[in-house]
């Protein structure tokens, strides 16, 4: 490599009196990778889980087991697309805090995701007040519970998050520095709605196919 | 050379800014990677004495026919407690340590990535494996093996709480190896030395990092299972529960989706310590680097698919069990291209001394190849459904694991002994300690394959006079009394040499990679000048990687040397390239790792007495990790250089 790591290489600061950069961003930002192999992580886990879900649904011959009714759609999709939709206001306050005079994006933005994430669990906690089964009653309604509370844990996860993040957004600390911060967020919020959509299609989808 | 300690002023800013805290705080409050990686490493060699003391206990148990040392309750938990201490409390989380302690070294970095998850990793581990022996010294350990099969640890077979310790502190380790392997796979990728392109990355960083993608998709397998049967204990679930639509074939699929690429996953590093080890005493660099790389890759990623050959007797259709088979056949040849890729090393190189570290490689060729060779057979399925459940497979596994993991352990003990304590470790004593190990387990283990054709079964805790198997039993103990020995040599070779062996100088061995240029132990700051990579062999090929010297080195390369705002500055670099990125301002130390450790400790462990207290952890939780992310500047307080340069 003799020297062209030294300044006149692409991508390397060429004047002699550079500094590099310190708050760094997407690819570049270790907490970035950090959150992604996080990510990577849990949806090992959660495709586990699903796997596991298809395994003991072939195992029997009636799923949901005689006396269960079949889930219903209508609700439970609303909420899902719901929590699909809540990542994109912090998408876009990180759009537009990437513009200097828009600083008061992530303050504004942050609670309206909290908002939409916060209405899939509240049709959730509807949903599994109706249930007329428990985890205790058989194999399906441990799967059932199980998944569904996994999938409400993280979603009240990212609300704590996005809370601790707005708070530091008020206090003006996401343009200055956490700026990574606010991209690791919406990676695990992405992560949280798209495992939810997994988690949605095993329960909701394959006992009416 | 003279670049790197001819400062002496910006030795002691560095020094001051990467020290760690003093007494008490620093126990507490300590991230530096080499404080937690050198934590990891002692308290896994304790867990390694201890589960040799119950493999002695075992061995005696069966030394002769109806023998009543250990009654079988008690033989129960020590068999479990041996294999669960071997595979999670020693083998993962000292080769992690060993990790966490020689990657940044060996990157040229001066931290790891995420040096407080670092230290909350070490504390999940410490207080998981405290709590489980806690329950062994009270007679709650668990006692139904390290796989901890259902239904036999279902509530309906094992009431009380042995099983609910390992399923809730199983699960806990598991986390610690999680954020060891994350943190570690951030360092090897976003914190190397500008210059160390991945194809220049020393062999044993390649292994570790292939080991710690194994470990992000393999471990969560055993986090569900684990939680699953928690559940199924503690709240009334039926994963495994047959009578209600539940299948206990569910635990081993996933058990053993986790359970072999963790033989691999203890497996990967030591062939990075050889393939270390080998070319430094041959003098040479690795023989076929890239194919060495390669064949790990392969190894990773075949471990995947061969689990089903832990279940072959289970009643699987017999062209899945095929499928298995050939899966679990193929992977010889990437562990083969390793093997003759070292011996090509050797053949071709000038093997000047065979010092201790050489012989414990050498041991496990020897021994890794015959476990190999057992594995083979163990894959045909009509040869695996004679020995399966014998002593045979405790033979094959011994030879692979103790092979193939703790003798490349010892040789990485040897090797980098000197530069971990800054002493040689007493080289007379060190042989004494390999061929008292070799030959003890030989003696020990060789015969139980034999025992294992006779049709002995594992797991029992004594057998009856007359059936054949009380000689070569007998032989077995006394080998297992050999090695004994050599572990007591070992720990007195490890205490005197601690104390008062040779000075060992900054390269004893004549080493290729970069941790061989710091000084022995290294400063606080790793290295004084941020290192430039240019070679696969930085120390070979290139005498002076840290030039241009301070003077001259252009703002943005001698800001990374200079911590010039006392923060702790490290080198974000391209994953591919290593091209400098940015600066990243690493943590001080905090006392926020063990807070989080506790309060989840509150939700896993308590989770044994009641469920409600699993919330109570999760609630403290989330205090910690306000605290941890709370924004602060990170810098040294306090520090005048003009009164430090004024001392003599």
């Amino acid at each position: 490599m003799s020297r062209e790591l030294l300044p006149g290489t692409p991508g390397v600061p060429s004047d002699s009196s550079d500094s590099l950069p310190l708050h760094l961003e997407g690819t570049r930002a270790p907490i970035v990778w950090g959150v992604v192999f996080l990510v990577l992580i849990e949806a090992t886990l959660l495709c586990l889980w699903a796997v596991s879900y298809l395994y003991l649904r072939m195992g029997v011959e009636s799923w949901p087991p005689p006396g269960v009714a079949r889930p219903g759609l209508l609700w439970p999709t609303i909420g899902q697309l719901l929590l699909l939709l809540s990542p994109m206001p912090i998408w876009i306050a990180l759009r537009s805090a990437r513009d200097p005079a828009s600083d008061d994006a992530p303050p504004r933005m942050i609670p309206i995701a909290m908002l939409l994430a916060s209405g899939y669990l509240a049709l959730k906690a509807w949903e599994y007040w109706e249930k007329d089964y428990l985890w205790t009653s058989h194999a399906y309604g441990s799967l059932d519970w199980s998944m569904s509370a996994y999938a409400v844990f993280h979603v009240i996860v990212v609300l704590l998050a996005g809370a601790v993040m707005w708070a530091f957004s008020t206090r003006g600390e996401l343009q200055e520095r956490s700026r990574a911060g606010l991209q690791a967020l919406l990676i695990y919020w992405v992560f949280v709605a798209l495992g939810s959509l997994l988690f949605f299609g095993t329960q909701y989808l394959v006992p009416i196919l | 050379m003279t670049t790197r300690t001819a400062d002496p002023t910006l030795h002691r800013r560095l020094s001051a800014v990467w020290a760690p805290p003093k007494g008490i705080w620093r126990f507490l409050t300590a991230v530096n990677h080499r404080v937690v990686g050198l934590r990891f490493m002692v308290t896994a060699l304790v867990f390694l004495l201890l589960a040799g003391a119950e493999a002695v206990a075992i061995r005696l148990q069966l030394a002769q026919p109806m023998l009543g040392i250990l009654s079988p309750e008690a033989y129960n938990q020590a068999f479990t407690m041996h294999g669960s201490t071997m595979m999670f409390l020693f083998a993962v989380p000292f080769l992690e340590g060993l990790a966490i302690y020689l990657v940044p070294l060996m990157v040229g970095a001066r931290e790891m990535a995420f040096p407080r998850l670092n230290a909350f990793g070490y504390w999940v581990y410490l207080i998981a494996g405290v709590s489980l022996y806690g329950a062994y010294l009270f007679g709650y350990a668990p006692d139904s093996g390290w796989y901890n099969y259902v239904p036999l640890t279902g509530i309906g077979f094992r009431p009380g709480v042995n099983i609910d310790f390992w399923v809730t502190m199983i699960t806990f380790l598991e986390v610690s190896a999680l954020v060891a392997a994350v943190e570690i796979i951030v360092t090897v990728l976003k914190h190397r030395a500008p210059g160390m392109s991945l194809d220049r990355m020393p062999v044993f960083v390649w292994a570790i990092l292939i080991t710690s993608f194994m470990i992000v998709f393999a471990m969560p397998a055993l986090m569900l299972t684990s939680l699953m049967l928690a559940l199924d204990r503690m709240a009334g679930f039926h994963f495994f529960n047959a009578a209600a639509g539940g299948d206990p074939l569910l635990w081993q699929h996933l058990f053993w989706f986790f359970g072999h690429p963790d033989v691999y996953i203890m497996l990967l590093p030591a062939v990075g310590v050889v393939s270390t080890v080998i070319p430094v005493f041959c003098r040479r660099p690795l023989a076929g680097y890239t194919l060495v790389v390669v064949s790990a890759l392969a190894i990773g990623i075949l471990s995947f698919g061969v689990w089903v050959h832990h279940m072959y007797t289970v009643g699987f259709a017999f062209v899945g069990l095929s499928f298995f088979a050939a899966a679990s056949m193929l992977i010889t040849i990437p562990s083969a291209i390793q093997i003759f890729a070292w011996i090509a090393t050797i053949w071709n190189g000038r093997l000047h001394e065979i010092a201790t570290p050489m012989l414990f490689s050498l041991g496990f060729i020897v021994l890794f190849v015959l476990g190999g060779i057992t594995g083979i057979m163990i894959a045909a399925v009509p040869f695996n459904w004679q020995i399966h459940d014998t002593y045979f497979i405790v033979a094959h596994f011994h030879y692979v694991l103790v092979g193939g993991s703790v003798f490349p352990i010892f040789a990485a003990i040897y090797f980098w002994f000197p530069k971990v304590v800054g002493r040689r470790l007493d080289e007379r004593l060190g042989s004494w300690h390999f061929w008292l190990f070799f030959i003890g387990f030989n003696v020990a283990f060789f015969p139980m394959h034999i025992i294992g054709f006779e049709g002995m079964p594992r797991r029992v805790y004594t057998y009856l006079p007359g059936l054949g198997w009380d000689g070569l039993n007998f032989l077995s103990t006394v080998g297992a009394l050999v090695m004994a020995g050599g572990m007591v040599v070992f720990v007195w070779n490890l205490v005197a040499s601690w104390r008062g062996g040779a000075p060992a100088g900054p390269d004893p061995w004549g080493g290729n990679t970069l941790e061989w240029s710091t000084s022995s132990p290294p400063e606080n700051y790793n290295f004084l000048l941020v290192p430039i990579v240019r070679g696969r062999n930085p120390l070979w090929d290139d005498p002076s990687p840290w030039e241009p010297s301070l003077e001259t080195r252009p703002r943005w390369l001698a800001e990374l040397s200079e911590a010039p705002d006392l923060r702790r500055d490290q080198v974000v670099t391209s994953a591919v390239t290593a091209e400098p990125e940015g600066r990243a301002i690493m943590p001080r130390p905090s006392l926020w790792p063990l807070w989080l450790a506790l309060a989840l400790t509150v939700s896993f462990l308590g989770a044994i007495a009641t469920l409600y207290l699993v919330p109570v952890g999760l609630a403290l939780a989330f205090v910690a990790l306000v605290g941890w992310h709370w924004p602060r500047e990170e810098k040294l307080v306090g520090y005048n250089e003009e009164e430090v340069n004024d001392e003599p």
